[in-house]
This record gives structure tokens, C-alpha cells and sequence, in this order.
């Protein structure tokens, strides 16, 4: 069985609207919803959605720049919100992140080499700066970059090297879980391909484990192992890419695959029927009642304006949340209720 | 049937001088779009597609440009030869243009219904009434499937959603009936299913109008989805063209092959090895072929002399010199 690293139960994260003549609190906004899911050793993990779905607030929850309102995400069996100074240190090294834009995520004052040396000192890698240089070197060197870039600065880079000098950062304290946000959707698709390909050696030479947000689904088809698809802070369907590109369960799904521009005709056959209506994702602040979908759904029936349906296994390892899936066995649906979670 | 042509570009050679000498950035690009035509440009950033459009609209100042050689021709005119107040009266009537960022071509402080009511008024020879001009606006909202045009007329930009703010862009380049629609990036700053929707729409109205349409972006699903004929890009050079259909099924130029091998695909087909290096530097610029430098299948002949475009099948051009022979 493939190890578990990091679990993620009821996650809930709300943000206060605030209003009015003192500022008083008016309402909440729920950015993610119920959010549990698993991520194993060495496996790319995908966070697909629209803008708004909460995909970016799930990564800062996990990086810890956000707090849980609800639920709990636990990292190699530990609980994140237990987690003393010293381990949260630790916890700080494991987990590392890289942005969508390499132009605003290093500092355009400061050389590759002092934006890599950085992480070296506050983590206490390496003892002398000769040593550090050496281990920038290697660092470089691992993202196929030229040792000699050491001394330039961002300006000098193009934009496929510097998201390099930004993977080259994350990877200097030796983390085991990548937090990518979109990490290639500012470059172009042959720069992309490169920065894909060297996210995959890295992972296979690093045991690495990646959470890959993009809204892009032709990128997260190719590379990801498993996918989560969010609307409205919520996951919709959630399992292997394989099977869910193949045969799309959930109509929210279905109506994002049908709305991809492909390049062959291969691809057009995938594509499922769309099964969506014309309109636009609502406001998170007003959901709609019951499925936050059904306004859009196009197979939407009486129910799915009342409840909001639980996240239900399918399959084995297959999660669907609809009032329509699984169709038959109405008992086992309910046995199977969400609060006894993934396992 | 005789095909009436709306945009001919010719040889358009476009310097630039600078610090450190001449950016070549065109170098004899050339397009053609027929009335009823979607023309797609494809090309990586810094292609010189956006100042190939931007030329066009005569948006491209001219010290520090040098217009070497080149004639652009619009519904008959030169672009570059007539005098900036025809310019001004092509534009807005028989050119009009849609913009990537639908958040910043709105103007925040009109409402939607004073800048659509200023499109018309200046686009139109004859002077409407108020209530024609009213009827004019609400119809074309209507087309461009807004719901409830009376209340958008009176919102203000930041009112309205991404999608719908982009509908009403197309409504304010559609509204005075253009001869070439060039639409920059479209839909590309949306969510995909808002993408899909606007796209169809702008489809269809282009069908409907029997207008030349010129799409401008890097997202080759994008072309394939819309455009009927497809111009390739690269460093300022047309490189491949042809039917969209034929250039996406079987591309021939090692360019236009390294970047359909780069895009990640449904099917999860595992992706190329992506193009080796990276665009050139327009000042010094390779000779002959640009592409040279990157390119696999390399000949002494690339680095010599520019390669003239072969049509390998009818309609489908290529220019590079495997196909020379």
C-alpha cells in the first residue's frame, strides 16, 4: 500500500465579509467546503477548476498561511494545528511552494544566488558560504541550468529560467511535497513542455510528491496521477486521471471537458457530450441553494435544488458528488455517508 | 464564386531602431483573409503577432518603426499610405477590434450604455436620433445574447461578470458593422467554459455578419476551434499556412511540428521534448531561415538564404527547404 503523506479532513475555510458603519461582520464567504482527500508518496495530485473554486485557498491552507476554520489536515500523520515551533520548522522545509508568475516571485534586486541562499541560512544548510555556493551550484544544476547563472540577476532571465531559479529555491531545503500553482500558465507551451518534463525527472530522481493547481485539463491529463475537480469550494469528482478522462462522471465535469480547446481530432472523440446550459459560476458570496451546480446542470432534477449532495465512492477510489451518482443502490449510499471520509 | 479580399498584407518588413541597433521584428510577413473568412495568427510570445496587428490599426508609430517594405491593405485602402484622417474613419467603421482584457477596455467611469451610445454616434454618417441610437444598442446586446439589455445600458463595467463584459465588447465591434474584425486573444482571460461559450458566439456572428475576422493568439485549441485558415508565426516569419484543418492534421514546418508536440492533450499522451533554445534576439537575428537555430533537421542552405514558401498541398504552404527540393 502506498504511504499516506498528507490527509486532508472537512476541510472548511471561511472568510468574513465585513460591512457597514463599524466594520461589523455581515456574513461569511465559504471558500472551500468540505474538502477531504489524500495525497501518497510520489504522486502528482491534481486541483482542477475554475477561477474562484477555492483551489489556491486549499494551498495556503496546507502551506499554513491560512487557518482552518474547520477540519483538519494532517501531514505524515501529525496534525498541522498541534505542531510545536520546532516542528512547524520542519513542517516548513517539507512542504514548499511555487507560483504561478516567476516575474513577481523573485526579488529583482537580488541575484539567483542570494534568492537561493536564503532558504540555506534560515534552515541551516550548509556551514560556510563556499559550501552553500556549492550546494546552489548543484541546485542549479539539477533544474538544468548553467552553474554560472548563479550571479544573474532575474532581469537577465527568461521566463522559463527564472520559474527554473524558482523550482531550484523550493528544492534547496530538500522538501518532500511540491505545492505547484500554476506553475507554467505564464509561459508558452514549448516552455512548458520543458518545465513539465523537468517536474517529472525531478520527481522520479527526488521521491517528490506534487499538487499541480491548474485550470488547464489537457496539462493536468498528462501529468497527473490522481485529479480533484473543484466548483464553488467544493470537490466534485475526485480520482484517478485515467478513469476520469476517460469516462467523466459528474455534469459539471463533463461540461469543463466539452469546453477544452483541443488540436486533433483524437481528442475531439474524448470529449463528452455537453450536458451544461449556457450561463456563468455564481458568486460565492449567494450560492445557490442545494448543489451549487444545478443552476448550470443540464440533467439538474427537482432534489438538487434542496440538499447539497455528499461525496460519494462510486468506485473504489472514486468519489462523485451528485444526487444523481450512483444511481441504484439507494442504502449503500447512505451507509457510505461523507462523515466516514476517505480510507 | 469570386472571393472579395478584405485584408492583404504584403512583404510588411517592420524595423525598429534602437540602442542597440535595428530589431528586424517582421520580416515579409504576409496574410490574406477573405470576406467570410476566420483567419487564425499562431505564434509564441514574442512572434511579432501583436505588432502585426497593432500595424493594421495603424497603432505603431512611425519613427521609431520603419516600415521597410510592405502594403497593407484594408477593403481597398493602404493603410500605410493614406492620411491619418481616413485612418480615422476606417477605424471604428471597417476595422474594428476586440481586446484580450475585457476588464481594462471598458472604460470604469461610463456607464456601458454611454460608451456603446459614442460607437454608434461616431460610426455613423448620418446623424441618429437618440432613440434610434437607444433601439441600435439594445439590439445588438440582444444579439450578442446579453439578458435584460435595458439594465445593462445603464450599468457600469465593474456591474458586470468577465463573460458578459466580454459580450459586450464583441457587441461594441460588431455594432457599427465592420468589414475586418480583429479579435486579440479572445475569451483567453476567461474560464474555459465561458471561453467555449464566447467563442461559439463570436462564431456564429461571424457567420451571420459574413465578416473577415483576424484571430490573434497563442492557444492553438483556440484557432482550431474557431479559424477556417491558419497563419504560423515565428520570429516574424510566416512559416507555414494553410487550411486549419490540413496544418493541424499533418503540419509539416519542424516548427509548427515541435509546437503541436508540445501541447499536453487530452488523450495524456505523453508530451515532446519541447523546442531546444529560445526565440532570437531581433537585432541579430538569424539569417536565412530564422529557425535555423533550433531546428533539427538543420542544412547548411537554412543559415544562407531564406527559404520561399512551397505549397506541398493545395492550399497548404510551407516554407523551409526539406520540402525544397
Amino acid at each position: 500500500m502506498e504511504k499516506r503523506l498528507l490527509s486532508i479532513k472537512n476541510l472548511v475555510k471561511s472568510f468574513p465579509i465585513r460591512g457597514g458603519l463599524m466594520r461589523r461582520v455581515t456574513g461569511t464567504i465559504k471558500a472551500v467546503e468540505d474538502i477531504s482527500f489524500d495525497v501518497f508518496e510520489n504522486e502528482i495530485f491534481g486541483l482542477v477548476g475554475e477561477s474562484g473554486s477555492g483551489k489556491s485557498t486549499i494551498a495556503k491552507v496546507i502551506t499554513g498561511m491560512y487557518r482552518p476554520t474547520k477540519g483538519e489536515v494532517f501531514y505524515k500523520g501529525k496534525e498541522i494545528k498541534d505542531l510545536t515551533k520546532k516542528d512547524l520548522n520542519f513542517l516548513r522545509r517539507e512542504i514548499q511552494m511555487v507560483f504561478q508568475d516567476p516575474r513577481s516571485s523573485l526579488n529583482p534586486r537580488r541575484s539567483v544566488l542570494s534568492s537561493l541562499e536564503d532558504p540555506l541560512i534560515i534552515h541551516k544548510i550548509g556551514k560556510s558560504q563556499y559550501e552553500r555556493r556549492k550546494i546552489i551550484g548543484d541546485l542549479l544544476e539539477k533544474v538544468e541550468m548553467p552553474r554560472s547563472y548563479m550571479y544573474k540577476y532575474p532581469s537577465a532571465l527568461s521566463g522559463g529560467q527564472r520559474q527554473r531559479v524558482a523550482l531550484a529555491r523550493a528544492l534547496a531545503v530538500n522538501p518532500t511535497l511540491f505545492l505547484l500553482d500554476e506553475p507554467t500558465s505564464a509561459l508558452d507551451v514549448a516552455v512548458q513542455t520543458k518545465i513539465i518534463n523537468l517536474l517529472q525527472k525531478l520527481r522520479e530522481e527526488m521521491t517528490l510528491s506534487y499538487i499541480f493547481i491548474t485550470h488547464d485539463l489537457c496539462l493536468i491529463r498528462t501529468i497527473a496521477d490522481r485529479v480533484a475537480v473543484m466548483y464553488l469550494g467544493k470537490i466534485f469528482e475526485m480520482g484517478s486521471a485515467v478513469e476520469m478522462f476517460r469516462n467523466p462522471i459528474h455534469p459539471y465535469t463533463k461540461t469543463l471537458l466539452s469546453a477544452v480547446p483541443v488540436v486533433s481530432k483524437e481528442e475531439e472523440e474524448l470529449k463528452p457530450k455537453w450536458e451544461g446550459k449556457e450561463g456563468e459560476p455564481p458568486s460565492p458570496v449567494n450560492p445557490p441553494p442545494g448543489c451549487p451546480f444545478h443552476p448550470r446542470c443540464g440533467i439538474a432534477e427537482e432534489g438538487c435544488s434542496e440538499k447539497i449532495p455528499p461525496i460519494t465512492e462510486v468506485k473504489k477510489g472514486y468519489w462523485v458528488r451528485c444526487h444523481l451518482f450512483p444511481k441504484k443502490p439507494e442504502n449503500e449510499k447512505r451507509k457510505k455517508g461523507r462523515k466516514e471520509s476517505l480510507n | 464564386m469570386e472571393k472579395i479580399l478584405t485584408l492583404d498584407i504584403k512583404n510588411l518588413r517592420l524595423n525598429f531602431k534602437g540602442y542597440e541597433g535595428i530589431a528586424r521584428v517582421l520580416d515579409g510577413v504576409y496574410i490574406q483573409g477573405h470576406k467570410g473568412e476566420r483567419v487564425g495568427l499562431v505564434g509564441e510570445t514574442g512572434c511579432g503577432k501583436t505588432v502585426a496587428m497593432k500595424s493594421i490599426l495603424g497603432l505603431i508609430k512611425s519613427p521609431p518603426a520603419i516600415y521597410e517594405t510592405g502594403e497593407i491593405w484594408v477593403n481597398g485602402k493602404d493603410i500605410l499610405k493614406i492620411s491619418k484622417k481616413e485612418l480615422m474613419k476606417l477605424k471604428g467603421n471597417e476595422i474594428s477590434m476586440i481586446f484580450q482584457d475585457p476588464l481594462n477596455s471598458l472604460n470604469p467611469v461610463f456607464t456601458i450604455g454611454q460608451q456603446l451610445f459614442d460607437i454608434i454616434r461616431y460610426g455613423h454618417k448620418v446623424k441618429l436620433t437618440k432613440r434610434e441610437i437607444r433601439e441600435k444598442a439594445r439590439n445588438i446586446l440582444k444579439l450578442v445574447r446579453l439578458p435584460d439589455p435595458e439594465r445593462i445600458l445603464k450599468n457600469y463595467p465593474m456591474q458586470l461578470s468577465g463573460g458578459m463584459r466580454q459580450r459586450v465588447l464583441i457587441a461594441m465591434a460588431l455594432v457599427n458593422e465592420p468589414e475586418l474584425l480583429i479579435a486579440d486573444e479572445p475569451g483567453t482571460a476567461l474560464d474555459v467554459t465561458i471561453q467555449d461559450q464566447i467563442l461559439e458566439l463570436l462564431k456564429d456572428l461571424v457567420l451571420q455578419k459574413n465578416i473577415c475576422v483576424l484571430i490573434i493568439t497563442h492557444n492553438l485549441g483556440v484557432i482550431r476551434g474557431l479559424a477556417n485558415k491558419v497563419y504560423i508565426m515565428y520570429a516574424g516569419q510566416v512559416v507555414e499556412q494553410g487550411d486549419t484543418r490540413d496544418v493541424f492534421d499533418n503540419p509539416q514546418h519542424p516548427y509548427t511540428l515541435g509546437l503541436m508536440r508540445s501541447i499536453p492533450k487530452l488523450t495524456g499522451d505523453i508530451i515532446g521534448e519541447g523546442i531546444p533554445g529560445t526565440i532570437p534576439d531581433y537585432v541579430n537575428a538569424p539569417t536565412g531561415c530564422r529557425f535555423h537555430p533550433r531546428c533539427k533537421h538543420k542544412k547548411d542552405v537554412c543559415s544562407e538564404k531564406r527559404p520561399v514558401l512551397k505549397e506541398i498541398a493545395p492550399g497548404h504552404f510551407v516554407s523551409c527547404f526539406l520540402y525544397e527540393e
